[in-house]
């Protein structure tokens, strides 16, 4: 922490952060046109999730459907708290969501 | 042994007719046998082969009027008529027109017990006839009967595969990697997909196999129609999300799930080559319980002679008729 400091970082918070369990999800829809950074950058702020993995695959181009394979992974319990923010999300930029069927252990 | 039984068959598409194809072999009489314009009655017992090569010739089962059926004497309605949606009629008017004639009545039609259950129970509880139903829900395989023999409290949830066309359809675009048009346009030339296909993969037939089975699990606690069911279909998938799932291992599969909470019906990431993950139009239903883990069961989720089966076998399990 201290070479952070001094090479000017700013540390907000620092201790360890115990993800324990995962998610894999699809996104479809037009992913590049309503803004792939915004989107994981929301799911990562509802507090509940760390982005592991994040995959598009655009055959058509990046202005027609695409899909996205995102790993998410969450500490224990807060799947369901994750999932419900990127339910929310998809919905207001209208994506389709594939879920899984259960969550994952880490 | 098997108690000999007399039949009466409402509907002549694959079920109907495979229904009384095969009812001698097993021990079962068809006194009657009606299509949407014509039956064919006999009280002790019409010339099937003679009726199914008439049908085939003229494309009506008899001369008479479709009404004449409940007229002649029989112990079991089999209503194999198309499901129908909301009020659920013709069927449900079969229905209780053979309850309340004190007739048992199995149903292929899913449409009754999906949308008026309530309504159906009621008729059972006033008939001396009674009431099942496991054709309704995943053609060949056991769903019901098994949930029945498990003791539906126990039933914790039940998932799974329960239509054959979307099935078929996600299965080629994966192994394939061709779009939904196309696999669509194959599944309708092999006759796996019906020429309006909406039914299927909307999601529609595997939601309401689904509302019976909540309706099942509820124990009239909760009653559910299709309108409750949270319905997603397949037709938006492209051949990209299936590409991608496939690089993780994982594949996407139309899957049904009810509880006594409720139905949820959508597409879903499930890893591949396990049990969810039957290829072509093999169903699967997996049952979990509270005291005997999880339950797989799978097969022909579909077709005249597989639902048939069904059918037949719920014959078998009525009681005898004390009239």
């Amino acid at each position: 922490m201290t070479a952070l400091r001094d090479e000017g970082v700013n540390i907000i918070q620092a201790g360890a952060e115990q993800y324990t369990e995962q998610a894999v999800i699809l996104l479809i829809g037009h992913i590049v046109e309503s803004d792939l950074s915004d989107t994981l950058e929301r799911i990562e702020e509802c507090g509940a999730s760390s982005l592991t993995d994040v995959s598009l695959n655009a055959p058509e181009g990046n202005d027609d459907v695409s899909s996205a394979r995102l790993r998410i992974a969450t500490r224990a319990g807060k799947t369901a708290t994750a999932m419900t923010a990127v339910r929310e999300i998809a919905t207001e930029k209208n994506l389709q969501v594939i879920e899984p069927l259960t969550e994952e252990m880490i | 042994m098997t108690e000999s039984k007399r039949l009466a068959v409402l509907g002549a598409g694959a079920v109907g007719s495979a229904v009384v194809e095969l009812a001698a072999s097993y021990g079962y009489t068809v006194t009657g046998y009606a299509d949407s314009t014509s039956a064919v009655t006999n009280p002790q017992g019409i010339d099937t082969t003679a009726v199914t090569a008439h049908k085939n010739t003229t494309g009506r089962v008899g001369n008479a009027d479709p009404s004449t059926l409940f007229e002649t004497e029989y112990d079991v309605l089999i209503e194999a008529t198309p499901t129908t949606l909301g009020d659920a009629e013709p069927g449900f008017t079969h229905v209780r027109r053979a309850l309340e004639h004190d007739c048992h009545v199995v149903l292929a039609n899913k449409g009754p017990i999906a949308e008026r259950y309530s309504e159906i129970m009621t008729l059972v509880d006033t008939s001396m006839g009674s009431l099942r139903f496991e054709a309704t829900v995943g053609g060949a395989i056991p769903v019901m009967g098994t949930i029945e023999d498990i003791g539906p409290p126990t039933v914790t949830a039940v998932r799974g595969v329960l239509n054959g066309t979307a099935n078929f359809i996600l299965s080629r675009m994966a192994a394939e990697g061709i779009d939904y048009e196309h696999v669509l346009a194959e599944a309708q030339d092999l006759g796996v997909a019906e020429a309006d296909p909406s039914f299927d993969v909307d999601g529609t037939d595997a939601a309401l196999k689904c509302v019976i089975v909540a309706n099942v699990l509820a124990g009239g606690t909760n009653e559910y129609t299709l309108t409750d069911a949270v319905v997603d279909g397949i037709t938006d998938i492209p051949g990209s999300a299936l590409e991608l799932a496939a690089e993780d291992g994982r594949t996407i599969r139309l899957i049904a799930e009810a509880s006594p909470e409720g139905v949820r019906v959508g597409p879903r990431l499930v890893p591949q080559n396990t049990a969810l993950a039957v290829s072509g139009t093999q169903n699967i239903v997996q049952i979990e319980t509270k005291h005997a883990g999880q339950l797989n069961l799978s097969g022909r989720g579909a077709g005249g002679s597989e639902t048939a089966s069904a059918v037949l076998a719920d014959v078998g399990r009525l009681p005898s008729l004390s009239k």
